[in-house]
């Protein structure tokens, strides 16, 4: 039976957008590549949509992350560092100072994790079941929930540990 | 006593773990905890019956929740806010002009496929009739035939062709035919043949510019001469009375020619082939339209053509020779290497600089007026408009500019962006 993609999409766009805009971190440009994650689909009849989408998706932030970084790198050579930075920072999103800390705390926080417990915690948060997050990451099923519990606790530690210090230092 | 460990709480308080006697449990006993004292529950109904009796485990799961529960926290706090979905339908919009666009995309390869194809066609032609013609009219001059019945051949070849073909008659005999070894007793058995390729040459010295075929024609008799070959004398005695008139002419003819002619042995293959195939028309309309090419990004047609030509190797000096002067570049940037590619009336040269250790920069050059956009044209490729990068970066993930630093065009390319391309492209000199 083919894939009912105008379904998925109501049921599954805002959760593929907090996923990448967790690999992003620039709203307007998770909410491009969920589109175009979309776009891609239409001409696919997937076994397992859901499954399918954070794939693809899970590489297109990949890429994007990539051609960001060089951006920036040639960015900063043309057009000097300051300005760069202070492009960088420039998010009309972030409504307040506060609100643009705590968005980097926690993406500092998940960097700390590693690759494998940040794309399992993400797809958790995204929304997929041990299962899919399992076929999406390689592990095998029964090892996602010892590895969700070690990605928690290790972001529970970092983001602690990254607001205690920010307390420290205000 | 066994314990359930911390994944399966995890599991447990996420729903993942299998109903009683459902069978779709987490993970078997043995996958986990082994040697640790804890012990695996593969359904709902195990940890909980093991919570009921085991404060350990109740206490466990009471930190595991809070962990979960505030992880849970932090990552909503950076969530985004308010995510609306746009209208399905602008998505398989977007999706259907996507696949008109590929589909346009493949048209336009198949129409460059026929050009090719065609181009393969005229360069055959042309490099078989390049090799025929001036010998057949060379050998009409060395062959012992009365001198009418060379006139009458060379009339009924190409009438109105005018004094070359008559002056052509006239050479000396024997004085080229050693130059292009052809003995002048073969003579009788390919008369035919030389006949019919003469015509060949002669429609082929219509399809070039006919200003092109002037001189060539004209230069196909001088270059069977050489002055000391060809008393005066014996071009009277063969040549109408207007070849004879104009000795002085059929010098510098002689000469012209011989520039036309090396100038076409320097050519390579695709260069003749864009000289006879295309209409001189053609190329100056396209040329008249440079001008007016703002600085910006650069055709899809271009892109493909860089993709497609022939590049070669060169030295600095070799870059410098085929633009004919200075290569521009970016200072401060380490050249890696130059190449060359025929183009249209010359060649275009292409830079290679190190922008970083990973990231290379291209500055493809020409000539204006040898610009890439004739040949683009003139192979047929459609030049079309260039706010279609898109399909530009899909060819190699690389960003284009196109400026121009005096009489040349220079088109950057490189993984950067092309407000980046621009400010690199302001330091070319």
């Amino acid at each position: 039976m083919p894939t009912d993609w105008a379904v998925v999409y109501r049921e599954t766009y805002s959760d593929l957008v907090r996923f990448l805009h967790r690999k992003v971190w620039d709203i307007d440009r998770a909410q491009d590549l969920a589109q175009e994650v979309f776009v891609r689909a239409l001409d696919v009849d997937a076994e397992n949509p859901r499954a399918w989408l954070f794939t693809v998706a899970n590489n297109l932030a990949r890429d994007e992350a990539r051609a960001a970084v060089r951006r920036k790198k040639h960015l900063v050579l043309l057009k000097g560092e300051a300005e760069a930075r202070a492009a960088g920072h420039a998010d009309p999103h972030a409504e307040s100072v506060e609100e643009r800390e705590r968005t980097d705390a926690v993406k500092r926080a998940l960097e700390t994790l590693s690759d494998t417990d940040r794309t399992v915690l993400l797809l958790w948060d995204a929304g997929l079941n041990y299962g899919e997050i399992a076929e999406q990451s390689g592990l095998k099923k029964g090892a996602i929930g010892t590895t969700l519990s070690r990605a928690r606790r290790r972001l529970v530690e970092a983001y602690e540990r990254l607001e205690g210090g920010h307390v420290a230092r205000g | 006593m066994w314990h359930v460990d911390e994944g399966t709480m995890n599991a447990y308080l996420d729903g993942e773990l299998g109903d009683r006697g459902a069978g779709s449990g987490e993970r078997g006993a043995a996958e986990r905890g082994a040697g640790s004292g804890e012990r695996g529950a593969e359904t709902v109904w195990e940890v909980e019956t093991h919570l009921a009796s085991c404060a350990e485990c109740r206490a466990l799961l009471e930190r595991v929740k809070r962990v979960r529960d505030r992880a849970g926290e932090i990552l909503a706090s950076s969530s985004p806010d308010d995510v609306v979905a746009p209208p399905f339908e602008e998505i398989q919009a977007r999706a259907e002009a996507r696949s008109t666009g590929s589909r346009v995309l493949q048209l336009s390869r198949i129409k460059r496929l026929a050009w090719a194809a065609t181009v393969v066609l005229a360069v055959a032609v042309g490099w078989y009739a390049r090799g025929t013609v001036f010998p057949t009219r060379t050998e009409q001059v060395s062959a012992p035939l009365a001198a009418s019945e060379l006139e009458e051949s060379a009339q009924s070849q190409e009438p109105g062709a005018g004094s070359g073909e008559q002056i052509a008659a006239s050479g000396e005999p024997g004085a080229d035919s050693r130059e292009q070894g052809a003995g002048s007793g073969e003579r009788g058995a390919e008369q035919a043949e030389e006949g019919a390729a003469t015509v060949v040459a002669a429609e082929l010295d219509r399809a070039v510019a006919p200003a092109d075929r002037d001189v060539a024609g004209r230069g196909a008799a001088a270059q069977t001469q050489t002055p000391a070959e060809a008393p005066s004398t014996e071009v009277g005695a063969a040549a109408p009375p207007q070849a004879k008139a104009e000795p002085d002419a059929e010098v510098k003819l002689r000469q012209e020619v011989v520039d036309v002619s090396a100038q076409r042995r320097r050519s390579d293959a695709g260069d003749r082939l864009a000289a006879a195939a295309a209409p001189q028309a053609v190329v100056q309309q396209v040329a008249a339209d440079e001008p007016g090419v703002p600085v910006g990004g650069i055709a899809v047609g271009e892109a493909l053509m860089f993709e497609d030509s022939l590049w070669i190797a060169a030295s600095e000096d070799e870059a410098q020779d085929a633009l004919g002067g200075d290569v521009p570049v970016i200072p401060d940037l380490p050249v890696i290497d130059y190449w060359t590619a025929p183009l249209h009336g010359g060649e275009m040269v292409r830079v290679r600089q190190r922008l970083d250790e990973e990231n290379v920069l291209e500055l493809i050059v020409s000539r204006v007026v040898s610009d890439v956009r004739a040949a683009v044209a003139l192979r047929g490729i459609a030049a079309e408009p260039a706010e279609n990068e898109a399909q530009i970066a899909a060819k190699g993930s690389l960003e284009a500019v196109a400026i121009r630093r005096g009489d040349l065009r220079v088109v950057l390319r490189g993984p950067v962006s092309t407000d980046s391309l621009r400010v690199l492209g302001e330091k070319v000199r």
